[in-house]
């Protein structure tokens, strides 16, 4: 018996789909796991805010992830959260800092300013790292094997449909907010 | 049933595995991560640590001098900016300054001496760089058929104060490079006055027009960065009010490629059509007759020489049309302030003779004591005892002659061509470069010895001789130098030690004293936006404090001085005319080849190239109008 000619493209075809959606990024991203479990929701529910770790200071620096010492203030002993006592174990009482692994970092030749964003234009931290503060458990550090960037800078659909305004972080999203807030600039005040 | 598989089956199969393949994010998702992949830098700068804070220097890539104010986290660099009211720059700032942090990271830069034989380069420790230069200064010692030459792109510092002894103690020349910018027709238009020495700057901001007959203002010349900030803000004003810079050349080069018009002209004509600009103006009495009447003599002359070149006489020699020529004529009257450069000595002088009538142009416009302010000079230490070599220029060095040539680290190579350099070699000479990178005329080097990179030094850096006020910083160093690395002012000093040459010690601190004892001219603090005057300053202790903040010392206005412009210099006008009539010249073949940042010796930075490439930030490398184009 011979195939008809459209099964015999789509035995081609199929399959070459199935590897492009499915296979494809499960090669191309790999998964790394945080150095410890923590619970922003925990924390935002107590009543802080963003602000309370990762703060903007007066000279427009961004503090970026909190020191161990600043966690320490509150998690100085251990009790009965394991993810406190590893905390506690391995960083706050060696005294070293938690090598988190950052979903939002950009790249060395890229400076972003969170004080003209955060303080200047008054933009909430969820406009562009999304409803983070009411996360229960880390998410699981996924990085792309070629760029080295994680998948939040690309955004969690491969074919970046359907995604919310804070799911993704590429030079084009940036000038997509920019140039609709008439504020498209020159290359190198964020290039350096 | 058995199926049977034909290699029809196969090429299907294989047609739908690609049209699946094509539809899946496999083709553009991998274009996109390996675009990132291969950008990746080479040489990734360490992510800073530290508090963030602002520093003040100014830069040293240029003779602009442009002040910079830097954003740094903790020692670290990140970011530069301009400084508004900065006296040298006015908040203007080139693309070359902005990423003047990266260069010390450059992949040409070079930490060690290295010596090139044989096309290959071995590095070699500082005793055996040293040991070199001793041999070669001894050598010239000995043989007076080998010279010792050192050019000096930066004259006025200390260290040159050293190159200058070195070169007397030897019986060597001191070379310095030709003034850039519009220095050659600043100093036509001096020698046509009679009131005594006369030095004229250029102040883009008191001018609406700018015609340019080749001096690159937009891109090398001068302070481009600030004409560029002028002419952008000016283009958010009225119509009437912009400012609008017209370049007149036979190529169009980076700056007339940014320029707001650019006319193609014939090669070697410039002299016709700066003539036929002044028979429109004088035709038409739109001149500037109180100027006239109040400084100038011989207009007759010059009205009766510039009458033969009417617009359409000025079409057949320039290839501009007749009525280009009216319009700008009448366009420059309408919206003076209006000024005139002629060519940049660096890449592509202008005859005397066409100098001569842009000169004239500035004249029946009004522009001295405006637009081209008068000026001053620094003040300066004087010499005192020490023997020191007087400045001479490139065609003091007889073809052959060199046995030891140095170059300091601010030679750029399109200050001084290569080609002439190498003419005047002779056979087997050391060529020694300071150039912290393996590029320009460091790539040329036998004997690279590199100094600091930029920013790795403090420096002494004076304003361009066309800056409409003199301006001196002493620009802090923000970064490190490597361990280890030799600084040319030691080296040379234990060179000439081990050479029996004695040399003047070094005089610190006395260009600072001089101007504090001259009293002239305020110091512009960065950090505070504010002045003070020198006769405030309370020691030359405060004085540094003042610049390791990044302060600029800028002159005070100097007076106009009494005295006229001549139009027309005793037997000038024959010759002029003779420019003017005469054929067009073909175009210097140098010109194509000019390197893309004449004035800085230091190689662009990658991202700046990056965005060279892929951006409109400057034009494609000069290229020839075809004649046809003209038309």
């Amino acid at each position: 018996m011979k195939l008809p000619a459209p099964v015999s493209f789509a035995v081609g075809l199929v399959p070459a789909l199935a590897a492009g959606w499915l296979l494809f990024p499960r090669l191309l991203y790999r998964t790394e796991a945080q150095p410890l479990p923590f619970n922003h929701k925990a924390h935002t529910e107590g009543g802080m805010g963003c602000a309370d770790c990762h703060a903007v200071a007066e000279n427009g620096r961004f503090a970026g992830l909190p020191a161990t010492e600043a966690c320490a203030g509150c998690h100085a002993e251990k009790g009965d959260n394991a993810g406190i006592n590893a905390l506690v174990a391995s960083y706050v009482e060696p005294g070293r800092e938690v090598p988190w692994l950052v979903h939002a970092r950009q790249p060395d030749n890229v400076y972003f300013p969170h004080a003209p964003h955060v303080t200047g234009d008054k933009l909430a931290c969820a406009r562009c790292h999304g409803p983070h503060g009411e996360s229960t458990a880390t998410k699981a550090y996924v990085v792309n094997r070629l760029s080295g960037y994680s998948r939040d800078i690309w955004g969690p659909s491969i074919a970046r449909v359907g995604r919310k305004e804070w799911q993704g972080m590429k030079m084009s999203d940036c000038i997509q907010c920019h140039r609709a807030g008439g504020r498209e600039s020159a290359c190198l005040d964020c290039h350096k | 049933m058995k199926l049977e598989l034909s290699r029809r089956d196969l090429f299907l199969a294989g047609g739908g595995a690609v049209a699946g393949i094509a539809l899946s994010p496999v083709p553009w998702k991998l274009l996109d991560d390996l675009s990132i992949w291969t950008q990746q830098p080479p040489t990734p700068t360490p992510r800073p640590a530290g508090p963030l804070a602002f520093r003040f220097t100014s830069c040293a890539l240029c003779p602009a001098s442009c002040g910079l104010k830097a954003r740094c986290f903790g020692a670290q660099p990140v970011g530069f900016a301009a400084v508004p009211g900065h006296p040298a720059s006015d908040g203007g700032l080139c693309p070359l300054g902005l990423t003047a942090h990266h260069l010390a990271k450059h992949p040409l830069r070079a930490n060690h001496p290295e010596r090139v034989s044989g096309g290959k380069r071995e590095r070699i420790d500082r005793a055996a760089a040293t040991a070199a230069l001793s041999a070669a200064l001894a050598a010239c010692g000995r043989d007076p058929k080998r010279t010792f030459a050192v050019v000096d792109g930066r004259p006025g510092r200390s260290l040159s104060r050293t190159y200058r002894a070195l070169a007397a103690a030897t019986g060597g020349l001191y070379v310095t490079p030709p003034a850039a910018g519009a220095a050659l027709s600043l100093e036509a238009l001096a020698k046509r006055f009679d009131g005594g020495a006369l030095a004229l700057g250029v102040d883009f901001s008191k001018a609406r027009r700018v015609v340019s007959f080749g001096t690159p203002v937009l891109t090398d010349a001068g302070t481009p960065g600030l004409l560029a900030r002028l002419r952008a803000e000016s283009r958010r004003r009225p119509a009437a009010e912009r400012i609008e810079v017209i370049q007149v050349e036979a190529t169009r080069g980076r700056s007339a490629a940014l320029a707001d018009r650019y006319i193609p002209i014939a090669p070697g004509t410039e002299a016709a059509f700066a003539l036929g600009l002044a028979h429109v103006l004088l035709d038409e009495k739109l001149a500037d007759a109180a100027f006239l009447e109040a400084r100038t003599t011989g207009l007759a002359d010059f009205a009766a020489l510039s009458a033969r070149f009417a617009p359409a006489l000025v079409e057949q020699k320039t290839g501009v049309g007749a009525g280009v020529v009216t319009a700008l004529a009448r366009d420059l009257a309408a919206n003076r302030p209006a000024l005139v450069l002629g060519g940049d000595p660096t890449a592509g002088p202008l005859s005397g003779e066409t100098e001569a009538a842009i000169a004239a142009l500035n004249l029946l416009l009004g522009a001295p004591f405006g637009a081209l302010p008068v000026r001053s000079e620094a003040p300066r230490e004087t010499d005192g005892d020490a023997k020191l070599a007087a400045a001479t220029s490139l065609d003091a060095l007889p073809d052959g002659s060199v046995g030891f040539l140095l170059l300091d680290a601010t030679v750029a190579e399109g200050m001084v061509p290569w080609a002439r350099l190498e003419r005047a070699l002779a056979a087997d000479a050391l060529v020694v470069s300071f150039s912290p990178f393996r590029a320009g005329l460091g790539e040329k080097a036998t004997l690279l010895i590199p100094g600091p990179a930029p920013l790795e030094e403090s420096i002494e850096l004076e304003g361009p001789a066309d800056a409409p006020f003199a301006t001196l910083a002493f620009a802090p160093a923000l970064l490190s130098p490597p361990k280890d690395l030799a600084l040319p002012e030691e080296i040379l000093r234990e060179a000439a030690e081990a050479a029996g040459l004695s040399l003047p010690a070094p005089a610190a601190g006395a260009r600072s004293a001089a101007l504090l004892a001259a009293r002239r001219g305020r110091l512009y603090d960065p950090a505070a936006a504010s002045f003070v005057a020198v006769g405030d300053v309370a020691s030359p202790d405060a004085l540094g404090e003042l610049f390791a903040r990044g302060a600029c010392w800028v002159d005070d206005a100097t007076p106009e001085p009494k005295g006229r412009f001549a139009l027309l210099k005793d037997g000038e006008a024959p010759r002029l005319l003779e420019t003017a009539l005469g054929a067009p010249t073909a175009l210097p073949a140098s010109l194509a080849s000019l390197p893309r940042v004449a004035v800085s010796a230091a190689p662009p930075s990658l991202l700046l190239t990056k965005l060279t490439r892929e951006t409109a930030l400057f034009s494609a490398p000069a290229a020839a109008i075809p004649t046809a184009a003209r038309a």
